[in-house]
């Protein structure tokens, strides 16, 4: 290897010895490829003209008004497939293409890394095999359905709690297994080195835009972005080409479940300490014993013990400010965000979108944020239906 | 001196059980049982949360270990007891790498040094990760068991064999390409190691029976490793998260353990 990926203290290569060879031949891909021209020149065409991109940065004007400052809204959810994932997915599935992998490997909480992989998958002929928790594909039918009409093999975890971690743990298996022919899509920024860096790198694409969008309508940048997550492959995909714009206030949002004082909630940050898990050092919910939590989250693609070591290195560092939502506030916000100004958010998106109504009338006018709307709430409508009670 | 050097004359057995499953209790009749029945080593494992590389059968013992509040310190006091029964048998720990982090790793390796306990098995690590706890292992002489793969090529090989001691633990399979290349494979890998270093290799994973034991040391394995075979026996006596016929139980993990030392 040429690094181990660390972050400060975070990060790492905390895998069995039997993952060591398939990272090392990751990481030398990537570094080969990651600033080769052809090679961008391909993943800007798919991101363009399969993925959708650029995504609009849209002036929230109702929200704006009722909020007291100006907000930009950075339309994640507008990407092909319905959420930021496909950004990473595309440059993977282009990493994988040079590395002559046949097949991938990816895990899915939500479904929207599911979806976003087999796109990809089908659009380089890389055949996908999704583990998803069986509980989640219960939570989550709508992708799991999708995923499975795209012609994604979608294997239910029954292993654990059958939720996101346990599906990460089967997906292992199986590159471990397979890792000769297979690449493993992690979607997140989670996971051993190489993988937070390649998930970030290929979603950095998300912060580059803002700036050139902001500039161009405000002159300036903004003085707050938001955004909610877990692993933060949307959160360092917005912040980190503003990293050293010490002016620009980050803010990430994680799940708090019905409460993040007693047990049932994934606020790492706010709960959590320093461990390994899943293959890295980094902020995770967990016993005194070094066993992680189970958690709880309304927004499945959050229900997940362990932060980013990247995320966890920026909070330790003062640079990025965490907070929480509760499953209640999110729901609220939901519904804001879908009648004020007409676009339904993803209950993880709804995350950002509960901390953001809390700065009403504590900005000044002229002051800008922005939030990343990374995912569309399509799949959670129906959960939202049941929770709200609504009846046509 | 560690009870593992100059150990292997012989062909060894080493028998990996996850203590506390489904209960303390039963853990020490079953360790007492496969000692009296011939295993050359205890791998005993600490019950972890998020056993990532462990197979069906070890997913679920580590859930009814912990399920019954079995802790790492249990496990800890449990060698002490182990010991009362038999001082002379090697004991290795294998724990997942947080638990020791958490322990606090110069506190856990020292606490291994005082019951007694010859080897350590951390299987979420790499070498290059393992640099304290490595010191550790060293300050306290407990060895450091390096695993190595059908993948680990040969200049890594020797990077972890310059440092190895006791003996190696070489992961037999990963499945991929059928049994008959497995085998090559684990073949090849056995004589690479040991045409860099005089160490002895017991080999794991995936081994489940007589006939594959026998194939190991076919190939100059220095022994086997045996773990989920073993709970597999067990686990069909677990009701309601409890042994059921114990002598019976006990008597077929005996049967088990008499019929993989006679291939050795």
């Amino acid at each position: 290897m040429k690094s181990l990926g660390k972050f400060g203290k975070f990060g790492g290569m905390f895998v069995p010895e039997i993952l060591y060879t398939a990272l090392e031949e990751l990481e030398e891909a990537f570094i080969k490829f990651k600033d080769d021209e052809n090679f961008n020149k391909e993943f800007q065409y798919y991101l363009k003209n399969f993925a959708g991109r650029e995504t609009p940065l849209y002036f929230a004007k109702n929200l704006s008004k009722k909020l007291g400052f100006k907000l930009y809204l950075k339309r994640e959810d507008l990407v092909h497939g319905g959420s930021h994932k496909l950004n990473n997915t595309i440059g993977q599935a282009l990493l994988a293409k040079k590395m002559g992998k046949k097949h991938f490997i990816t895990e899915t909480a939500a479904g929207q890394q599911g979806v976003a992989t087999v796109m990809a998958g089908n659009a380089f002929g890389l055949k996908t095999k999704v583990f998803m928790g069986l509980k989640d594909t219960k939570r989550q039918t709508l992708n799991a359905e999708r995923i499975k009409l795209l012609g994604g093999e979608v294997i239910p975890v029954t292993r654990g709690h059958q939720v996101l971690k346990d599906a990460v743990d089967e997906a292992l298996v199986e590159w471990i297994v397979n890792n000769e022919t297979s690449h493993y899509v992690i979607g997140s920024a989670v996971g051993p080195h190489p993988y937070p860096t390649i998930v970030r790198h290929f979603q950095s694409i998300i912060g580059k835009e803002i700036k050139s969008q902001i500039m161009e309508s405000e002159g300036k940048l903004p003085n707050k972005i938001i955004a909610c997550g877990s692993g933060g492959s949307n959160a360092l995909g917005a912040f980190y080409e503003f990293i050293d714009d010490e002016e620009v206030e980050l803010i990430f949002v994680e799940g708090g479940g019905k409460n993040a004082v007693d047990e049932k909630h994934a606020a790492a940050f706010f709960k959590g300490s320093p461990g390994v898990f899943q293959g890295a050092m980094t902020y995770m919910l967990q016993d005194e014993f070094g066993m992680d939590s189970k958690t709880e989250s309304r927004a499945t693609g959050l229900n997940y013990p362990a932060r980013g070591p990247e995320l966890s290195y920026l909070k330790d560092k003062g640079r990025m400010k965490t907070e929480y939502a509760t499953d209640e506030e999110v729901l609220v916000a939901f519904q804001i965000m879908s009648k004020e100004e007409g676009i339904l958010p993803a209950f993880e998106t709804s995350h950002a979108i509960a901390y953001l109504l809390k700065l009403e009338g504590k900005l000044d006018k002229d002051e800008i944020v922005v939030l990343n709307f990374s995912g569309r709430g399509d799949k959670d409508v129906q959960s939202a239906i049941n929770l709200l009670d609504i009846k046509v | 001196m560690n009870k593992l050097d100059n150990f292997f004359g012989k062909n060894r057995f080493m028998a990996h059980v996850y203590y506390g499953d489904p209960d303390k209790e039963f853990s020490h009749r079953l360790i007492k049982q496969m000692i009296d029945s011939g295993i050359d080593i205890l791998e005993l494992g600490i019950p972890f949360s998020d056993p990532q590389v462990d197979g069906e059968t070890f997913q679920k013992a580590c859930i009814r270990a912990l399920a019954g509040k079995t802790t790492p310190i249990d496990v800890l006091k449990s060698i002490g007891k182990i010991r009362k029964y038999n001082e002379n048998i090697p004991i290795v720990i294998t724990t997942y790498y947080n638990v020791i982090l958490q322990y606090g790793i110069e506190k856990f390796v020292n606490e291994l040094k005082q019951r007694n306990v010859q080897g350590i098995i951390v299987p979420d690590i790499v070498l290059e990760e393992a640099g304290d706890l490595i010191k550790s292992c060293e300050e306290n002489e407990v060895y450091f068991i390096f695993i190595i793969t059908p993948y680990t090529n040969e200049e890594r090989m020797k990077k972890i064999l310059s440092i190895a001691k006791g003996f190696v633990y070489l992961m037999r399979t990963s499945n991929v390409t059928g049994a008959e290349v497995v085998d090559n494979l684990t073949k090849q890998k056995i004589e690479q190691i040991k045409s860099i270093k005089n160490i002895p290799v017991m080999t794991g994973f995936g081994i489940s029976d007589t006939k594959i034991s026998k194939k190991m040391i076919g190939y100059g394995s220095d022994g086997v490793i045996i773990g989920s075979a073993i709970a597999k026996i067990y686990e069909k006596y677990i009701k309601d998260d409890k042994i059921t016929d114990e002598e019976k139980c006990l008597n077929e993990v005996s049967d088990f353990i008499i019929s993989i030392r006679d291939v050795l």
